[in-house]
């Protein structure tokens, strides 16, 4: 493989589940989660899903990791059909690809110690013969992720919020793997306790050359750690680009409104922003077109016949949406945060 | 915090000494220790703590909802202005006197709208059950308070929510609904826990502008419980921050954020990823090491002080620091605020 082929290529991913009703459980219905979703992950690179529930980002998580079946579409990873992989090949890529989950209690099996849980992907993947055998490992990798070897012989009802997650995240990078999709790894853990593990993931992604995809809905914690965003709504991207344009000059009236929705931490920064309004449609029904039209305040006519493509509007920069005169300009953003 | 705000003679509530503690397997959990705060009329108060701070267990004692048994020890006075003219102390009523104050008075409304509203019930009935509980009308009456509810929240098509059943609304739309139904009695004063934890950024945005109309227009006072320090520099006026059930700081919401003194908010307030920041993505955010103690077996002196780059053996694991006025209206709990300026 050539260094400049992505080590994740996904292209048209779609996902739809079927609503089934009645005794005969006949489908009546299909909710869209994720609808034609194309985007490429570099080594080492981290990107950020972005987005809000119903969004299908979880989804598209997981179908990466065929955690679930793609309803259609196709998912490279360094070069390989994930798709067509059998089950013993699908073993294999698990070693290169791993998950963190956001509720690291419900991830950790109660009654495993942390040795154990930590050790459990070693042994299935063959590359450890038992979790005795693999102390040292073990001892090392929790080294990593800046939890003492006391807590090897600990359960997870005697961890913190934080330690379990740390132990979620040593269990993941055990096998070595090359990509992580990190599902909101700091949204359930206390404010004072985010930092600690934001700052663990960018030390090993730095550390480990891990490519990964975090989701988040904490769009400041994913510009701190993402090279790239893609913001979603209702199943589909409506923006990916450089964190830093994302956040400075966003170019999507749904980026540009989440955005401006994210309370800031500094009282001078308060004004009257604009609210959003309405909720998001149902996914089952979603609107023709542009699906994020029914809220946007820029929305035209031709909003509702066609749905806008993901177009390039600056290197590296695609947004969809039809319309090139409402981003934000980079200068007014930055003129309006004093430093 | 005794600085009166110039829109009100007298506060409309006044705590003093609130201590509560839970007996459990494990032993004395200290829930919430001393804490005192006074709220006017018309203003957002914002309790800040991370979870197991006490934040929540303060708001439902205001609220009457914990009492003295024989799991939990309530002390401490929570006198309440009431519509009546009377000033009533929450923790010596009757339960009887406590269920009419609740609602009248105070209300509240919880993080999670789903499990506070019945699902087998349609949000009409859950309203007008809630008007009729405290006002002498009948069902017509109830119903035309309940649309008249809505539309003051600017929900649109009212009819149609008050036909609906909580199962078929947004998170959003159900939270709005809690806050009819605590509005129908019109309380002076709202209790609000983590009232937009569980939604979306941009329907949090909806809900804190309403919050922040109703305060406005109807001259509420508002208690705001959260995690969230984002929302506290957006919608409140006055903050205070507990750590390991204590106040550890309060004050005017500018001049905390603007300088804070308790060693623990201004980590807190340094370890946060902020948007405004993103050149410096990429360096590491300034973490505070170490857990959030257990409120079943705190350290000695200053609860924060194993965490804090300050502490100095001897003095902050002493005896427990003082909540200390250091100006402005200020208050901070820190042995060496002097020092550590």
């Amino acid at each position: 493989m050539s260094p400049a082929t992505p080590l994740l290529d996904v292209r048209d991913l779609r996902k739809s589940f079927e609503i089934r009703r009645g005794v005969f459980s006949r489908p009546v219905g299909y909710v869209r989660a994720v609808e034609s979703v194309s985007f490429t992950i570099s080594r080492q690179e981290v990107l950020g899903l972005a987005g809000e529930s119903g969004s299908g980002k979880s989804t598209v998580g997981r179908m990466l990791l065929r955690l679930i079946e793609p309803t259609s579409g196709s998912v490279y990873f360094d070069g390989a059909d994930l798709l067509s992989l059998d089950r013993l090949a699908l073993r294999k890529f698990r070693r290169r690809a791993q998950i963190v989950f956001q509720d690291s209690y419900g991830s950790l099996d109660p009654r495993m110690t942390v040795a154990e849980a930590i050790s459990e992907p070693l042994v299935v993947q063959g590359l450890v013969r038992s979790e005795r055998l693999a102390r040292d490992r073990i001892a090392a990798l929790l080294e990593l992720v800046a939890l003492g070897t006391e807590h090897m012989d600990r359960r997870p009802s005697e961890l913190s919020g934080g330690q379990r997650q740390r132990v979620g995240i040593a269990r993941a990078i055990s096998v070595e793997p090359d990509f992580i999709v990190a599902d909101e790894p700091v949204s359930a853990l206390d404010v004072s306790i985010q930092a600690q593990i934001v700052n663990l993931l960018a030390d090993l992604k730095a550390r480990l050359g891990l490519a990964m995809l975090l989701i988040s809905h904490d769009i400041a914690v994913m510009a701190h750690l993402c090279d790239r965003i893609a913001v979603m709504y209702l199943g589909r991207i409506m923006e990916i680009a450089p964190s830093k344009r994302i956040v400075r000059a966003p170019q999507h009236p749904y980026t540009v409104a989440l955005l401006s929705a994210v309370p800031s931490a500094d009282p001078d920064m308060r004004r009257e922003r604009k609210v959003l309004e309405g909720d998001v449609p149902t996914p089952a029904n979603p609107p023709s077109g542009c699906v994020f039209r029914t809220r946007c305040p820029h929305a035209m006519v031709d909003c509702g016949r066609t749905v806008p493509r993901l177009r390039e509007i600056a290197s590296g920069h695609f947004k969809a949406c039809l319309r090139d005169d409402i981003g934000r300009e980079p200068e007014r953003v930055l003129a309006s945060c004093p430093r | 915090m005794n600085e009166p705000s110039p829109l009100s003679d007298r506060p409309l509530l006044e705590v003093e000494d609130l201590t509560v503690r839970f007996r459990s397997p494990g032993g004395l959990v200290h829930a919430v220790s001393d804490v005192s705060f006074t709220l006017c009329r018309g203003e957002m108060l914002a309790i800040v703590g991370e979870s197991g701070s006490g934040k929540s267990t303060a708001g439902l004692a205001i609220m009457g909802l914990i009492a003295t048994d024989q799991n939990a020890t309530v002390n401490g006075r929570i006198r309440l202005a009431a519509k009546s003219g009377d000033v009533k102390d929450v923790l010596k009523l009757s339960d009887r006197e406590r269920r009419r104050v609740r609602g009248n008075d105070v209300a509240m409304i919880f993080q999670d709208p789903m499990s506070s509203l019945n699902p087998i019930y349609s949000i009409g009935s859950q309203i007008t059950e809630a008007v009729r509980q405290h006002r002498a009308v009948n069902s017509q009456e109830a119903v035309a308070e309940a649309l008249l509810l809505l539309t003051e929240l600017g929900i649109p098509n009212p009819e149609r929510i008050l036909a609906s059943y909580p199962h078929q609304l947004s998170g959003g739309m159900r939270q709005r609904v809690m806050i009819a139904i605590a509005l129908s009695c019109r309380p002076t004063i709202l209790i609000a826990d983590e009232p937009t934890t569980a939604l979306d950024v941009t329907i949090q945005a909806q809900i804190l502008a309403l919050l922040k109309r109703l305060q406005r227009e109807n001259a509420m006072a508002v208690v705001f419980i959260t995690h969230n320090l984002g929302v506290v520099a957006e919608i409140a006026d006055r903050m205070m921050v507990m750590y390991a059930g204590r106040i550890v700081e309060g004050g005017k919401v500018r001049h905390i954020f603007k300088g804070p003194r308790m060693p623990y908010t201004r980590a807190l307030l340094r370890s946060l990823p902020r948007l405004e920041n993103i050149e410096r993505a990429g360096r590491p955010l300034e973490a505070i090491p170490g857990n959030v103690p257990s409120a079943l077996a705190l350290p000695a002196g200053c609860s924060f002080h194993p965490r804090c780059e300050h502490h100095v053996s001897g003095i902050c694991d002493g005896p427990v620091p003082a909540l200390e006025s250091c100006g402005q209206g200020r208050l901070v709990r820190c042995a060496r605020w002097r020092e550590i300026g």
